[in-house]
């Protein structure tokens, strides 16, 4: 991982009045998987149509290391082919790529997506979540090396959802570079190599899970039952706590993790790591205030 | 320009008739035959020319027009556009593909729709006549996809909206045009200005072609020219959209 296969400089975007990106650098190494995250409208569709070629930048330059093979592009809104069956689809879609061994690279392809057994389907009989994979399986059939997935998982069950993404980690494992925007950071906590979170059209976070793990300032979080004494007894010890509805919520560092503490909370209690997606939360929610 | 995205582009567009053959059969000869009938029915026998001649042009220019708006038009609003970006098909391979996605069929409505009118005609035509109106049925279906094209780039976004435009725009060159009925029973005013459209001129030549009379030079040129303006039109609009 240390060439870039993707590298912005001071990109900008304007739609009429509207700046959907406003000088978003940012430096994408080869075989990295790099997730980017931020609410609706943060730009970070803008951000990917502008990599592969669907819109130009208003501003800012844009570098694409030359990959081997054509980039791999899974689009987030655009339909298919609907009276093409699914083998069709992917095949000529793959010829349009020029590779070498198209017919292997869509059986492939098609494997990979989980799609086998629908392959001759028409497109137009399938259900969501299987166009979704015929979505996937047409960028990435050919293309090895660069796939720029514009929320890949959006509006799958949570079967479909899984198979998608183990698919996506395995051609990470193989070495391909993704980008992988979404909305739900729990499903792909492990595979993060980076986290770049989007937000009004600025990158308000670039760096590694730990990075943002560490800026949430906590560790772990318990919750017990309120009781007054139990809470009387937690101001003695100086640690931070809300209570909610009858919950008491504390947010601790390691070591705050004496048995002083859990002798106060007794055995009531429900204890958990926070979540990239609560680091990511609560990234926004420090930003937007 | 690479051959091979023209012809992958054509087999995904014209991939929906063996899908829908039904929707095949009335588009591509369902329609114009029906129209045949009420006309030939109606009519004296010596102007079955007219009719024979006008159901063929209403094909071809139907499916230029109407099948060229509507996929270009959807591709548009479903942004499937982007599948061919991503893949740096040109957008002249991509309206080439189009073309030829579209000519397979229309071509089988069109032949269809002559043999039938030479059945009824009764008419003994040689081989030069044959290629004759094969050649006019190809320039016919240039001008008219071009129109097609043109509509659907610089018409609405919509392509509801674009589609029912194509389906104005067909009618009135068909039936509003000399196309089912000969010029000369036109105002002279109203011929002038028929002499402007060119399914006017198709008529002439198609009419001319299947009574082996001498061709009008004016009519071919004038087929031949708005053609390739129409093609240069569409061809120079033809870009990927980068908003």
């Amino acid at each position: 991982m240390t060439e870039p296969a993707i590298r912005a400089t001071y990109l900008a975007k304007r739609y009429g009045d509207i700046q959907a990106l406003k000088g978003v650098t940012l430096e994408i190494m080869r075989g990295e998987f790099c997730v980017i995250a931020g609410p609706n409208g943060a730009g970070k569709t803008t951000f990917l149509r502008i990599l592969y070629g669907d819109t130009g930048p208003s501003d800012g330059k844009i570098f694409l290391a030359p990959p081997s093979t054509p980039m791999g592009v899974m689009p987030q809104e655009a339909g298919l082919y609907e009276d093409l069956s699914v083998w069709e689809h992917v095949y000529y879609l793959t010829l349009l790529k020029g590779v070498k061994n198209c017919k292997e690279s869509a059986e492939r392809a098609i494997g990979v997506a989980g799609l086998e057994k629908v392959k001759k389907t028409l497109i137009r009989d399938l259900s969501g979540g299987y166009k979704r994979r015929v979505g996937l399986a047409q960028a990435l059939a050919g293309s090895d090396d660069l796939l720029l997935l514009d929320e890949p998982t959006s509006g799958l069950d949570p079967e479909a959802r899984k198979m998608m993404l183990d698919s996506i980690k395995d051609l990470h494992k193989n070495g391909a570079t993704i980008v992988f925007t979404t909305h739900y950071l729990d499903e792909i906590e492990r595979e993060v190599d980076r986290l770049v979170i989007f937000n009004k059209g600025e990158i308000i976070h670039n760096g590694d899970k730990k990075d943002i793990m560490d800026r949430i300032g906590y560790d772990y979080e318990i919750e017990t039952t309120y009781e007054e004494g139990k809470a009387k007894a937690l101001e003695g010890l100086n640690v931070v706590f809300s209570v909610e509805e009858d919950i008491i919520h504390l947010y601790l560092p390691k070591q705050a993790l004496t048995p002083e503490l859990f002798s106060i909370l007794g055995q009531d209690i429900t204890l958990s790591r926070p979540s990239l997606e609560e680091a990511y939360l609560k990234r926004v929610k420090d930003e937007t205030h | 320009m690479k051959l091979i995205n023209i012809v992958t582009i054509a087999k995904i567009y014209s991939k929906w008739q063996f899908r829908r053959p039904l929707t095949f059969f009335f588009i591509a000869m369902f329609m114009p035959i029906s129209i045949i009938v009420p006309m030939l029915l109606l009519v004296p026998q010596e102007g079955w020319f007219n009719i024979i001649v006008g159901a063929l042009i209403f094909s071809v220019i139907g499916g230029g027009i109407s099948d060229v708006t509507l996929n270009v038009s959807f591709d548009r609003e479903e942004k499937r556009n982007v599948f061919l970006i991503t893949r740096n098909v040109k957008p002249m391979e991509y309206m080439l593909g189009i073309l030829l996605g579209g000519a397979s069929y229309t071509f089988v409505g069109a032949i269809v729709i002559l043999l039938i009118g030479l059945c009824i005609l009764g008419l003994a035509v040689t081989l030069a006549q044959i290629l004759l109106m094969l050649g006019l049925v190809v320039i016919a279906w240039i001008a008219s996809a071009n129109l097609g094209f043109i509509l659907s780039l610089y018409g609405p976004k919509d392509y509801r909206l674009s589609g029912s435009l194509s389906d104005v725009l067909l009618f009135s060159l068909s039936f509003l045009a000399p196309v089912y009925y000969p010029i000369e029973i036109l105002p002279l005013p109203l011929r002038y200005f028929s002499y402007m459209i060119y399914t006017t001129h198709l008529a002439i030549l198609g009419k001319s072609i299947l009574r082996s009379e001498p061709l009008s030079l004016f009519s071919i040129a004038f087929v031949l020219i708005f053609s390739l303006v129409l093609f240069m039109i569409s061809a120079r609009g033809m870009k990927w959209k980068k908003d």
